[in-house]
């Protein structure tokens, strides 16, 4: 029962993921995008991890694709984007992508994977929380600080400043 | 108090924070200048408490999924110092080019402290976390020029690779993970030993991806495509940083990875190197022979350098570790010295090689520096390069690789001729006439041949990274025990 559910949760996800990097039309793409977190969502759960599908449906489903959303709709497109997403060395890529994926596929089937772990049932919110705030306070700082980062990045690139207006250079 | 382990991390961040508020206090343009030097007292403070923290030589210790130990504190010194030249470069620099002054120091400093984090991290959570704190700002700060294309183009190339590389490095770290349980670099040290290699390829194949990541970050072939327009497209004093520190953090990254989580496979990723290590020389010195832009050639003269360093790996005995380790102090203040006067006597031009035409004649100071840097480069003795290269090829071959190193001294012939290039056009007389042709062109452009007004700072970089590659060309041995002292602190299996 559980195997049904992951291919059909893995065929969703990966027919989006399709979608999403072939489509013609951006918003096409953010929609497919929202399907295939979806599907990784679900396949969370298969995994016993509800706190990280909850996240994921949250965060990605919820937040980031509202965000590609909002983007979208507060920038014009400009003329021709189309075109340009129609990379013509999309053969060799294509190539690349099946070689890497043969590959891949063949050496984890190959691999002995050495631990049997069972899923852990006790990965309740406040389990997650007490080791962020205590054994990956660091890391979850550095995220903070990275946050941070990416909204002056964000300020610099977005906001029009002096030099934008009075031709210096 | 585990947290006085990261004290200097903890300075350099605040004095980034108190420099955004700071930003909004100072009104007038004028009174930007006091950014610049606010960040350079942060880093002068931070370099002290870690010389400090280097004298009291206290043993190892792990907090936090880091490791604070006398390696980090070497590089992180290397780190610092460079960044301080560098803030020291641009205070000048960019007077008039970009009005963000705030958020570019700011930018520059946060990135350190993710370099400082990425030294020390001895877990693949605090490692990726602190390579994307060290990568993000650098991808702003290659397009901080919004209004140059040629900014814009580095930047965007530099994410675009650059997120590809992370994303490529996780997917092996998840592989590495799965295999072992285990994310802190001795756990995996511990169970890889009991895993054969030849029945799991994938284990090969995720430390691939691992290592495609650092060589995309250190540039090295063939992950280095960025490197040349990125080089050119970004202001000089961000490619001095870009070309120097996260280099310098991506190598010691790189050794404490190596050394500790992937010691029961040297066999493999020896060979690895090796391949890589040949390739990058032998890439970057070829293609540099052709280029007549200097930001380019210097781009990829570092990746040949970024070959001969990764030489050391292809041994990773101790010997070779510190060699490399003394290889990247001299690489970072000789490469800042050359960017520091490409940035002082360039400015506002497309930095042909032709444009040094003639320098010897306007400013003799410059001159002599490039001069220096060159050969320092080159590795001719009694320069600095001249010990760096001893030291690393004198490993190789104790390491018994002699035909590396061989292939490794060709490599520094062939690197002369594009060395050479450079001080020809400063010293020779034969451009004369193409340097009346420049002047003629662009006869009202002041900064273009205003040699005479090189902004002070500019000249106390140059004069500071002329100074320190003295020193070291002088007193090459302490500066070697330093880099000895580093590589004996590691907590390896590899050679205790």
């Amino acid at each position: 029962m559980q195997l049904v559910i992951f291919f059909v949760l893995a065929a969703i996800t990966t027919v989006a993921g399709i979608i999403m990097v072939s489509a013609d039309n951006i918003a096409r793409s953010i929609y497919s995008h929202v399907l295939a977190l979806l599907g990784i969502a679900g396949i969370y759960l298969l995994l016993y991890a509800e706190f990280m599908a909850g996240v994921q449906v949250l965060v990605y489903a919820g937040g980031v694709s509202i965000m590609l959303l909002f983007a979208l709709m507060l920038t014009k497109p400009a003329k021709g984007v189309i075109r340009a997403l129609d990379h013509p060395r999309r053969v060799p890529a294509f190539i690349t992508a099946v070689v890497l994926f043969g590959l891949l596929s063949f050496s984890i089937f190959q691999a002995k994977w050495p631990l049997k772990v069972e899923p852990s049932r006790v990965m309740t919110p406040e389990v997650i929380g007490k080791s962020m705030f205590a054994d990956y306070v660091l890391p979850f700082e550095i995220v903070s600080v990275i946050l941070l980062v990416a909204l002056i990045g964000a300020v610099v690139i977005g906001v029009k400043g002096r030099e934008d207006t009075d031709d210096e250079e | 108090m585990e947290f006085t382990l990261i004290i200097p991390e903890i300075i350099v961040f605040l004095t980034a924070t108190a420099i955004l508020i700071l930003d909004l206090i100072l009104q007038q343009e004028k009174q930007k200048k006091l950014l610049g030097f606010a960040a350079e007292a942060g880093v002068i403070l931070a370099i002290a408490q870690l010389v400090r923290m280097f004298a009291l030589g206290q043993q190892a210790s792990s907090w936090g999924l880091l490791t604070i130990d006398t390696f980090g504190h070497v590089i992180k010194i290397i780190l610092l110092v460079s960044t301080g030249l560098v803030i020291l470069l641009s205070v000048d620099y960019f007077k008039t080019i970009i009005s963000r002054k705030g958020e570019y120091y700011c930018l520059i400093l946060f990135s350190v402290v993710g370099m400082m984090f990425m030294v020390s991290a001895d877990n693949f959570i605090s490692f990726f976390l602190s390579l994307q704190l060290t990568s993000i700002p650098l991808y702003i700060l290659s397009g901080i020029d919004k209004n140059d294309a040629r900014s814009n183009e580095a930047a965007y190339k530099y994410l675009m690779l650059g997120m590809l590389a992370s994303v490529v490095m996780l997917y092996g770290m998840t592989f590495i993970y799965g295999f072992t349980a285990a994310a802190n670099f001795e756990g995996i040290a511990r169970q890889l030993t009991s895993l054969d290699l030849h029945e799991n390829p994938i284990l090969l194949i995720a430390m691939i991806f691992i290592f495609a990541g650092f060589a995309f970050k250190v540039a090295a072939v063939p992950f280095h495509f960025w490197v040349p327009d990125t080089y050119e497209g970004a202001p000089t004093p961000v490619t001095s940083f870009l070309a120097t520190a996260p280099k310098v953090a991506g190598f010691a990254a790189l050794i404490r990875l190596l050394t500790i989580a992937f010691s029961p496979l040297i066999a493999q990723w020896r060979t690895l190197f090796i391949i890589l290590s040949i390739l990058s020389m032998s890439v970057g010195n070829i293609v540099a022979l052709s280029q007549t832009n200097i930001k380019r050639m210097l781009g990829f003269s570092s990746v040949a350098h970024v070959g001969y360093i990764l030489m050391a790996f292809a041994i990773a005995d101790q010997m070779a570790v510190s060699a490399a380790i003394f290889y990247l102090m001299i690489y970072g203040i000789v490469n800042i010295g050359t960017f520091a006067v490409i940035a002082s006597v360039m400015r506002g031009e497309d930095h042909q090689i032709q444009g040094l035409a003639g320098l010897s004649k306007r400013s003799p100071l410059m001159s002599l520096s490039v001069a220096v840097f060159m050969i320092s480069m080159i590795g001719i003795p009694p320069t600095p390069g001249f010990w760096g290269k001893f030291n690393l090829f004198a490993s190789v071959v104790n390491g018994g690789m002699t035909w590396l190193a061989v292939i490794g001294i060709i490599n520094s012939i062939i690197s002369v001729y594009y060395y050479i290039n450079v001080l020809r056009y400063v010293y020779g007389d034969q451009e004369i006439g193409n340097q009346q042709d420049k002047q003629a062109r662009r006869p009202a452009d002041p900064a273009a041949d205003g040699l005479n007004n090189i902004p002070c700072l500019m000249r106390l970089a140059v004069v500071i990274s002329l100074a320190l590659t003295i020193i070291i060309a002088t007193y090459p041995q302490p500066f070697i025990e330093l880099a000895k002292a580093a590589a004996v602190a590691l907590k390896t299996g590899l050679w205790l």
